[in-house]
């Protein structure tokens, strides 16, 4: 397995990034196909050539009836097919590490208007913030709070379509093994190719060791086939959910004194931000003004807005119930406002629930949530 | 062979790269060195053995093997990868001996922090750009260098199932027969495929770094 571990590396930081039928196929992928072939099929294979014997004594005819029986053994079939079913997943893991990169280029970008801000001093931060914030198109994808990749926008089309390219990957090698060799081995092969003299009756070493090993392969295969299409299935099925619903609640959002301009019609009740922070930003002309003096916490607002604007943003597009692994709520600040006086069922739903979570509402920090 | 210790000196080469570097070294590692260990030694392990001639004379079959396999394609395989990769240290020693200068700045007194030195991702500009620009172009020659030096010495990309060899002390020409050609043929064009879009990937990446800097000159200039 050692030999494998230029491709397990890799692969391990995927594991991170999948949904949970995608970490179901890569444990399916690690253990019974990279393992399975690294200890054990390679071992049976090991004397395919200097086993394969031909009943001749003309020199060169065992060689040129191997090459005509296995134009390239099974073992390297299968070595390649692990290659080329694993390389979308790459792909995606490429596109996944650059969302994470502009993301963090994003927060260097703020911090440093921020810093520049702070040295001028001003009213005009909170404004400079919003700007800055609606100018970033779509965020594919990063929740700021839990650390973790949320599949939505660009990202969620490329985990879509390495699946897509995986299962056709997987059923173009299913399909070549059995036009290359078909199902079974069989135990003699007879050959007529120069320079054997006349049609000769060659034995293939360990054919039924072989089978078992064969069948065994192209059920793992398959099962990573049927995988890959429940996790299409799966994202499929939540999307066109989602879309059923949205059209079903075209209600307009009753949170009061919301900043952002976006359309607000479909917001559902369940991420009005806290009370007290609109109330304090919310003024007759209805410009923004700052009215904390302590930058922490005119930090952790910030961080807190430019959040909701994502979450907002997010359910402008649709994305649905999901697990999040935390809500950043503004802690305890600015004297100025009044009490904060939440409704009744803010807290219970600080964190919307999916048909997944029945039991327990406890995330899981390792699932990517859709 | 221990390609691990280039995955290490190479994964931190990676840090500094652009995104095409990393794509190229990703492709690096799984379809190249990763296919020759697993794969490609396997097929080729066997080939002076199995390679097998029409001869009873001792000896032939040595010399003929020798002819017509001066270097076996696996050596080969393995110095185009470490030629391939050795500009890349190029750039990690120019990184090194730019963080060695800060330290000593620092430590003569001047303000910087040394936690953010440690971390700090330094970008391609200046003589680094020069030395990054310079290595990609190396690893543009060695590549080509060495797909052309596997054409000349073995005729083309295609592994011949029998050859005649007349070489002393054979006492005629005699059939000698290659051990697997057609699974040879396969592998070697794929590593010759790999090999293109490795050069592709280069191109792309030496293109990606003049155009920068050309748009950068012309912003200054405006």
């Amino acid at each position: 397995m050692g030999e494998w571990s230029f491709l397990g590396d890799f692969l391990e930081k995927v594991h991170k990034h999948s949904t949970v039928v995608g970490k179901v196929w890569l444990t399916v992928l690690f253990i019974f196909r990279m393992l399975v072939l690294g200890t054990a099929a390679e071992s049976s294979w090991g004397d395919e050539q200097s086993d394969f014997m031909c009943d001749t004594q003309q020199p060169g005819c065992e060689n040129v009836c191997y090459d005509k029986a296995f134009p390239i053994s099974h073992v390297r079939f299968w070595v390649l097919q692990i290659i080329f079913v694993s390389t979308p997943s790459l792909v995606y893991m490429g596109h996944a590490m650059h969302t994470v990169r502009m993301e963090e280029k994003r927060k260097m970008k703020e911090a440093e208007i921020e810093a520049r801000e702070n040295k001028n001093g001003g009213d005009t931060y909170y404004q400079q913030k919003c700007s800055v914030a609606e100018k970033e198109t779509k965020l594919s994808g990063w929740d700021e709070a839990g650390g973790q990749i949320i599949l939505r926008g660009s990202l969620l089309n490329t985990y879509v379509y390495s699946i897509l390219i995986r299962t056709a990957m997987e059923v173009a090698f299913i399909v070549g093994q059995y036009v290359l060799y078909g199902i079974f081995l069989e135990t003699l092969y007879i050959c007529q190719r120069a320079p054997c003299p006349h049609p000769v009756n060659c034995y293939v070493s360990r054919p039924t060791e072989k089978n078992v090993f064969i069948v065994f392969m192209l059920a793992v295969a398959v099962l990573s086939l049927f995988l890959s299409l429940a996790e299409l299935y799966h994202l499929g099925w939540k999307k066109a959910k989602e879309r059923c619903s949205r059209s079903y609640k075209a209600s307009p959002s009753t949170a009061p004194g919301r900043l952002e301009s976006a359309p607000q019609a479909e917001r559902p009740q369940m991420y009005t931000p806290p009370p007290d922070f609109n109330q304090c930003l919310s003024s007759p002309n209805g410009k923004f003004i700052s009215p904390f003096s302590n930058k922490m916490a005119s930090q952790q607002n910030t961080a807190n807005f430019a959040t909701e604007r994502v979450h907002g943003q997010e359910d402008a597009a649709g994305e649905g119930p999901f697990i999040k692994s935390s809500y950043v709520e503004s802690p305890e600040v600015a004297s100025e406002c009044a009490a904060p006086a939440f409704p009744e069922n803010y807290f219970n739903e600080k964190r919307r629930l999916s048909k997944a979570s029945r039991a327990s509402s406890k995330a899981r920090s390792d699932d990517l949530s859709v | 062979m221990d390609w691990g210790t280039l995955q290490s000196v190479l994964g931190g080469v990676n840090k500094h790269s652009t995104s095409i570097g990393k794509i190229w070294l990703t492709v690096l590692f799984i379809f190249r060195i990763m296919i020759l260990v697993v794969a490609a030694e396997r097929v080729w392990g066997d080939e002076q053995q199995d390679f097998v001639c029409n001869t009873l004379q001792p000896g032939c079959r040595n010399v003929c093997y020798d002819h017509f396999f001066p270097i076996s394609h696996i050596r080969l395989w393995a110095l185009q990868l470490i030629f391939v990769s050795t500009p890349a240290l190029l750039v990690a020693m120019h990184v090194a001996y730019t963080r060695h200068e800060k330290k000593r700045r620092f430590r003569n007194g001047e303000k910087i922090d040394i936690e953010e030195l440690k971390n700090e991702r330094i970008h391609i500009r200046g003589p680094l750009w020069w030395t990054y620009t310079s290595s990609i172009f190396f690893r543009i020659i060695f590549e080509a260098t060495f797909m052309y030096v596997f054409y000349y010495m073995y005729d083309g990309y295609q592994m011949p199932r029998l050859v005649k060899c007349d070489a002393w002390p054979c006492p005629n020409t005699v059939d000698c027969f290659v051990s697997r050609p057609t699974e040879k043929t396969t592998f070697t064009i794929f590593m010759l495929a790999v090999s293109g879009i490795c050069m592709m990937l280069n191109l792309a990446e030496l293109c990606y770094l003049v155009i920068k800097i050309c748009m950068k000159e012309s912003g200054k200039a405006a």
